[in-house]
């Protein structure tokens, strides 16, 4: 035993004495594991600390490297947490990794790479592509609801592939989109509602992001504020959506299948009147106005053909259904040696609840990660998705707006003799006699190659195209469109594509200071938009189908009417970021960025951008450190300047066109040539200011997690898409830089463990965000120089972007039981006058947020999600027709509480059929008595998860889903739905009627279940 | 890497320009480069009647006969319903639809003006293009006004508001001429137009089509004595206009004897040149919504004899009660003729019976007459009767052509004591308010409330 014991020693001290000697280029050798798992990890990066040495583990996760005695080994793998190892006299070093749970090691993608968590000075949301799933959304956006504070997102309608209103932290722009950047895999994105001229047909918009399939999403992060957002500069004001798309993994063959089926309907039904109902209310008015004998009836329809055939149609009920829904995916992820591969393709059919409308999407992905040396990585994608929208007329263009208005109960869907009943607002005739779909094509594929230098300099350079394609064709008997001269019928198409080219090129370097550490990274982007748009009509085509080709020369009976050809947009930026930290507890972040767009005259094609911003980590200094309260206390500041040009190009010189030669009709068979716009070379961008300072707090060891922000923004030279007076006698619209807009606001995220024990836990998101809004400017421009499309919403000084300009209701006059409205001055008087619209109402709410629980227990995982919307006001504009003068339009059953006689304390006025006694001319009567408090608080989602338990070698888990979307609705709103974003004429329409409904198909609710294998 | 970094800073500091140029699509043609040559130049032109042929459709003259009393309006809804009621407001999208049509050619007119001194073409040529721009302004002008602007003799000197008087290209807005300028502008252009345009131009505007015009505006200013001169330099010796016998060549696809001045509808679906008068009136494969009112068909259809009673037809609804529609518009494509003889022919009758020429009146009237089949008017008839025939002969002739209320108003302007459905033909709501659009700081609009 001594023996052993002294052998040992020497030993011992013969290795200490000589280590130097023959510690060279000995090889050490090892494996890197999964700590959870035990799988080998793949790909995973062995450096030896402060050199440029090192190795990447193989297929079996194994590495072998040659190393000195005194080196240290970092192991680093996205999403691991780093682990560093000194060699010592070890020849073997196997190494367990375990996920990184750390919050502030998480990686946050912010734009041209990746930070941490703990570095960044701005505010950014993350949502994983899980969280996306749950909800049962026509288009992947919507899942963002409730998601993140200070992102307001408003689903638009029930109707299949309809996109949503998001707004991040307020909006600044009122002629430009006030949209964020959408970015996929670095990618700028083709995401404008109005590149088609299809943009708002069948009272629906076009929605590019349906094209998206939330299937092959990793994770979004959502860039609010200037130093987050600043990298992108220019395109940055209205913040930054970054959604990163999933990528191979190492390891063996792993595939993903999962299914779900569901059913759907509205979550909220009108009110209409039915036959009889609806002749006693329009007799009693008939008989209000001083008429005798039976009231005559909208469109030559006779009480006498009403009794004989017993006509009482439920228009509703013919235009609605139960959608059914279904989904497959089925992903491949693979790691080889030195590549990596993901590939999913999906297939979803998303029936809405609208008879005949549908949203079909068909995807294939493949990503591919291959390392060509140590040091060299190639990161490829190619994406494919087709979506087919089988359209259908909705809100004014017909189908169920139609049941909401001007198809009466009285109304014969069919004449005796079978026939469709025409003359009349027939949305069963119409659909009939409609074919119509659109469809969308977009093909997403990047190369980026990535080196690190021996230096340490990261080279990055990468390529990508993005083409997206929408094809409408329309086709209309000639019977729906009352015109015998056309033969068979009318086919119209709507052709548009936008082959967008993306070049980028960065270099990053890190630069250790003692203690201090200083992120450098430089970049350059180039990128060009390309925009093709044909719209085509003609008459008799056989197949139904008009199936445009460019190149399809127009005779008299196919016309083609406006062509774009090659619109061009340019955009070239370089930009800089510099990340700076001390100790691990003073960051700072500094970001610059100059942009060049060709959307602007020569003189004023460049802007600068730059962001400064800090972060101090209280919780490390030593007064903190040992709190046992305080786990985490972090206080950032920031500023930085941003800027928005989102809006078509060319807008600052003057052009003409030529119509006749193939392109359209001209006069008298000669070309006609004629002025388009007139020209604004002073066109410059929009610039936002933005002031932002923050804080987030842990307690208890992060078990409670806090996050509070401040910002207040100001946004100079805001772009306005100008309504020339008509004598101008050119195209009526002008881009001019004419308002100013500032938004403040806060916002609170608290994430909560409130429960953690045993099998069971319970956790809470809850985000709270509060936005104010003002139009600080107008220049020398009047209130009425924007419209708000079709809407009376105004941009007034002193009040939000689209506020509400409506004549006041005052009361009903107690002896005639007509509407009594407020003058200019607050005075009682009878007429209604425009002279007397006021600003009234809030467009925006007080708060607005959301509530996730979700509770673990065993196999067994529940959550749901509640969103909520306290104040702001819904313009109700189809009722002022529902409920005000009637006229050829259904009424609503809330007209019940009308006036009748002297001493009614009724809601709604006296029945009448004539304008003129609610002191009108027409019966559009725009007043605050459809202005309605739209507060609610909707249970968004629901789900209840059963995990399998293993029951079979091949399949490595599987899990049920039950779950349920928009299935309650709490609120007083007296409309249909409180949640609502009508169809939009153009971005100005899209940013100043946000909070207008006028027909609009409520959302649908539906009821899910789903089935996910892994295997 | 140094270098690298120094030219990314340098790239920073000096950006370049030729990176972002770019062009205009392919369907555009840059300013600058779209009136080079004498075919654009009359490409130009073309356009100006392009968009009188798209608001001569029916869009102005609806809007006018809905405003008089020829018209039924138990089916019209909405802003229609307003100009029917005699009570527009500045919403009001029928009459923004119009209104901006107008000034369309006359700015396109303008701005031929303004560019044609670039242009190298022969003098003759040039003379022509600009007496054709200076007569689509005129039209434009005078469109304009009729509809948004009380009738000469409102006022004794004409002093009340007009239209804006758009002289010259540009963004700024001007308020709106007295009347009397308004006509003088618009007299000025057409006597120009009159005094340099061809007799025959082809299907654009002539000599004849500018006199025919200058007699229908001082018929307007009741200076009947110039509405007979320029009638008769349209229709007097050697005139190669004429009736024909077809009643109907009006409204078809044929250019007759009785065409002076029309716009162009070719066949094609998407041909807009003959497509409100068909969406409003069309009455063989549809019901139309605008219909006829009792009195005009009651006029139209009481002679027998009156081949124009083809003009009209009854439908019985269910209840058994009627209404009346015209079929003057169905068919799927027609000219339509903005000066024609029937009209030249009974302005210079109306204008010659004021002025106390019953023979010759007369001899006009009859014309018109024998063609519908009627015969000659009673040669014993004094003043009032022969203008009442007259009167009559022209709301049956020019029906739905916007002629009917123009009329009105020139006789209300006359010292006749004259309603239209009940309202004064002076009341506020006998014009169309100007759209919103239109209200810049300091504009002055119409009295809203209508009548």
């Amino acid at each position: 035993m001594k023996t052993y014991l002294l052998k040992i020693l020497t030993l011992s001290f013969a290795a200490l004495a000589w280590s130097p000697v023959f510690a060279q280029n000995r090889t050490i050798t090892g494996k890197v594991t999964d700590e959870a798992e035990g799988t080998e990890l793949i790909g995973v990066t062995i450096l030896i600390k402060g050199t440029t040495s090192g190795a990447v583990t193989d297929i079996n996760g194994n590495y072998s490297l040659s190393v000195k005695s005194s080196d240290v080994l970092l192991f680093t793998y996205l999403g691991y947490q780093s682990v560093e190892i000194p060699v010592g006299s070890q020849t073997t070093i196997d190494v367990s990794l375990a996920t990184d749970l750390s919050e502030l090691e998480e990686v946050v993608v912010v734009g041209y790479g990746t930070l941490t968590k703990r570095e960044i000075t701005g505010s950014i949301s993350k949502i994983g592509g899980d969280e996306l799933l749950e909800a049962q959304t026509p288009s992947f956006e919507a899942a963002l609801q409730g998601k993140a504070a200070g992102v307001q997102v408003i689903q638009s309608s029930g109707l299949a592939g309809a996109g949503s209103l998001i707004r991040i932290r307020g909006i600044s722009s009122i002629s430009a989109g006030g949209d964020p950047l959408y970015v996929v895999d670095g990618i700028p994105i083709t995401q404008s509602q109005f590149t088609n001229a299809s943009r708002n047909q069948g009272a629906m918009n076009t929605n590019p992001l349906a094209t998206i399939n939330p299937n092959d999403i990793a994770s979004i992060e959502i860039l609010k504020d200037a130093a987050a957002a600043g990298i992108y500069g220019s395109r940055g004001a209205n913040g930054v959506v970054i959604i990163t798309t999933k990528r191979g993994r190492s390891g063996q063959n792993s595939f993903n299948y999962s299914t779900k089926i569901g059913i759907s309907n509205p979550v909220a039904e009108p009110r209409m009147l039915n036959a009889e109902e609806y002749l006693q209310l329009r007799q009693e008015a008939w008989e209000n106005d001083g008429n005798t004998g039976r009231a005559t009836l909208p469109n030559d329809m006779t009480w006498e053909e009403i009794e004989r055939r017993n006509i009482d149609t439920d228009w509703w009920d013919l235009t609605t259904q139960t959608g059914f829904k279904q989904e497959h995916n089925f992903s491949w992820n693979r790691g080889w040696d030195k590549l990596r591969l993901y590939s999913g393709i999906s297939y979803s059919d998303n029936e809405s609840y609208l008879v005949g409308n549908s949203y079909e999407r068909i995807s294939a992905r493949v990503n591919a990660d291959y390392n060509l040396t140590p040091r060299t990585k190639l990161s490829g994608s190619v994406s494919y998705v087709r979506g087919n929208n089988e359209r259908v007329n909705a809100a004014w263009s017909g189908g169920i707006g139609n049941a909401m208005s001007t198809s009466l109960p009285i109304y014969p869907v069919y004449n005796e003799d079978g026939t469709f009943r025409r003359g009349i607002a027939n949305p069963v005739a119409q659909a009939a006699g409609t074919d119509w779909n659109t469809i969308d094509q977009r093909i997403i594929t990047n190369l980026n190659i990535n080196h690190r230098f021996d230096n340490g300099i990261n080279l990055m350079v990468g390529g990508s195209y993005d083409y997206f394609e929408t094809n409408d064709d329309k086709w209309e008997s000639a019977e729906l469109l009352q015109n015998s001269g056309i033969g068979p019928g009318q086919a119209f198409a709507n052709i548009s594509d936008v082959d967008n080219y993306n070049g980028t090129f960065t270099l990053d370097y890190t630069f250790d200071i003692n203690k201090s550490q200083l992120k450098v990274l430089v970049g350059a982007e180039y990128q060009e938009s390309i925009r093709n748009a044909l719209t085509g009509w003609g008459a008799i085509d056989v197949d139904r189908q008009m199936r445009l080709d460019p190149v399809i020369e127009f005779d008299t009976t196919r016309r083609a009417g406006e062509r774009i050809n090659a619109e061009v947009t340019k955009f070239v930026s370089v930009f800089a970021r510099f990340n700076y930290n001390i100790d691990n507890k003073y960051f700072f972040q500094a970001t610059l960025r100059t942009d060049g767009s060709s959307k602007f005259g020569p003189e004023n094609q460049y802007g600068f951008f730059p962001t400064v911003g800090a972060s101090w980590f209280a919780s490390e200094e030593d007064f903190l450190r040992d709190s046992r309260l305080i786990s985490l206390l972090k206080l950032k500041a920031n500023f930085g300047i941003t800027g928005n040009s989102d809006f078509a190009p060319d807008q600052w010189r003057d052009s003409f066109q030529r119509r006749g030669d193939g392109n359209g009709v001209g006069y008298a068979f000669n070309p006609t040539l004629f002025p388009t716009r007139f020209a604004n070379p002073d066109l410059q961008w929009e610039t936002t200011s933005s002031y932002d300072v923050g804080a987030e707090l842990g307690l208890f060891n992060d078990r409670i997690l806090l996050e509070l922000d401040y910002y207040y923004k100001y946004t100079r030279d805001v772009l306005g898409e100008i309504a020339l007076p008509p004598q101008a006698g050119q195209d009526d619209r002008y881009f001019e830089n004419f308002a100013e807009i500032s938004n403040q606001g806060v916002e609170l995220s608290l994430t909560t463990i409130n429960f953690q024990r045993g099998d069971f836990e319970w956790t809470t998101n809850f985000n709270i965000s509060r936005n104010s809004n003002k139009v600080e400017s107008i220049g020398s421009f009047s209130e009425d120089a924007i419209e708000g499309g079709t809407n009376d919403t105004r941009i007034i000084i002193g009040e939000p972007v689209g506020t509400n300009f409506l004549v006041r209701f005052s009361r009903l006059d107690p002896e005639t039981g007509y509407p009594i409205y407020l003058d200019i001055n607050g005075e009682e008087t009878m007429d209604w006058d425009p002279a007397n619209r006021v600003p009234i109402g809030s467009v925006l709410p007080n708060f607005t947020g959301g509530l996730t629980n979700t509770f673990v227990y065993k196999n067994w995982n529940f959550s749901f999600l509640f969103v909520f919307t306290q104040g702001g006001d819904i313009y109700d504009s189809s009722s002022k027709r529902q409920l005000g003068v009637l006229s050829d339009w259904n009424m609503r059953q809330d007209l019940f509480d009308r006036w009748r006689e002297p001493g009614d304390d009724a809601t709604y006025p006296r029945l009448t059929l004539q304008a003129d006694n609610h002191g009108a001319s027409n019966e559009d009567i725009n007043t605050d008595l459809w202005l309605h408090d739209a507060s609610f608080i909707r249970l968004r989602n629901v789900s209840l998860t059963y995990n399998l338990p293993k029951f079979s070698e091949v399949i490595k888990n599987a899990s049920i889903t039950f779950s349920a979307t928009n299935l309650l609705t709490f609120t007083d709103f007296v409309g249909l739905d409180p949640e609502i974003a009508r169809d939009f004429e153009n971005p100005t329409d899209r940013n100043m009627s946000g909070s207008i409904t006028f027909l609009t198909p409520p959302q649908e609710r539906s009821f899910n279940v789903g089935i996910n294998i892994n295997f | 890497m140094k270098k690298i970094l120094f030219i990314l800073i340098a790239l920073l500091v000096f950006s370049c320009e030729d990176v972002l140029e770019t062009e205009v699509p392919e369907s555009d043609i840059p300013a600058d480069e779209a009136i080079q040559t004498e075919a654009d130049v009359q490409d130009l032109l073309n356009s100006t009647y392009d968009v009188l042929a798209n608001y001569k459709n029916g869009l102005n003259q609806r809007l006018a006969d809905i405003l008089s009393d020829d018209i039924d309006g138990s089916n019209i809804t909405g802003f229609l319903l307003e100009v029917y009621n005699h009570n527009t407001n500045i919403f009001n999208e029928d009459v923004q639809d119009f209104y901006e049509e107008p000034y369309f050619a006359i700015h396109r007119s303008n701005l031929l003006m303004e560019e044609i001194g670039r242009v190298d073409m022969p003098e003759a040529e040039r003379e022509r293009v600009i007496a054709e721009a200076r007569f689509i302004r005129a039209v434009g002008h005078f469109d304009a006004v009729n509809l948004m602007a009380h009738a000469p003799g409102f006022t004794s000197d004409n002093s009340h508001l007009g239209v804006p008087l758009k002289l010259f290209t540009g963004i700024q807005p001007v308020n709106r001429s007295p009347v009397d300028e308004v006509y003088d502008a618009i007299i000025s252009d057409f006597r120009y137009a009159a005094a340099n345009l061809p007799e025959s131009n082809g299907v654009y505007a002539t000599s004849y089509a500018a006199n025919g015009y200058l007699a229908k505006v001082y018929f307007q200013e009741q200076n009947y004595d110039s509405a007979i001169y320029f009638v008769n330099q349209v229709l007097g010796g050697g005139s190669p206009f004429a009736l024909t016998s077809n009643l109907n060549a009006r409204y078809s696809q044929n250019i007759t004897s009785e065409h002076i001045f029309y716009t162009l509808s070719t066949n094609g679906d998407d041909d807009n040149r003959s497509g409100t008068f068909i969406d409003s009136y069309r009455s063989d494969d549809r019901i139309p919504f605008v219909r006829v009112s009792q009195e005009l068909y009651d006029l139209a259809t009481g002679n027998a004899l009156d081949a124009r009673a083809d003009w009209f037809n009854v439908v019985t609804r269910e209840d058994g009660s009627e209404f009346y529609v015209t079929t003057k518009f169905n068919s799927n494509f027609f000219n339509v003729a903005l000066i024609h003889v029937v009209d030249l022919l009974l302005t210079r009758a109306e204008a010659l019976a004021i002025t106390g020429d019953l023979d010759q009146a007369r001899a006009d009237l009859n014309q018109v007459r024998n063609r519908a089949g009627l015969a000659d008017f009673s040669p014993a008839a004094n003043q009032e009767q022969v203008l009442t025939a007259i009167r009559e002969e022209r709301r049956i002739e020019l029906s739905f052509e916007g002629d009917r209320i123009m009329q009105l108003k020139r006789r209300g302007a006359e010292g006749e004591d004259v309603e239209v459905r009940g309202d004064a033909w002076n009341c506020n709501g006998m014009i169309l308010l100007f759209p919103n659009e239109e209200q810049f700081q300091g504009f002055r609009n119409n009295p809203g409330g209508g009548c």
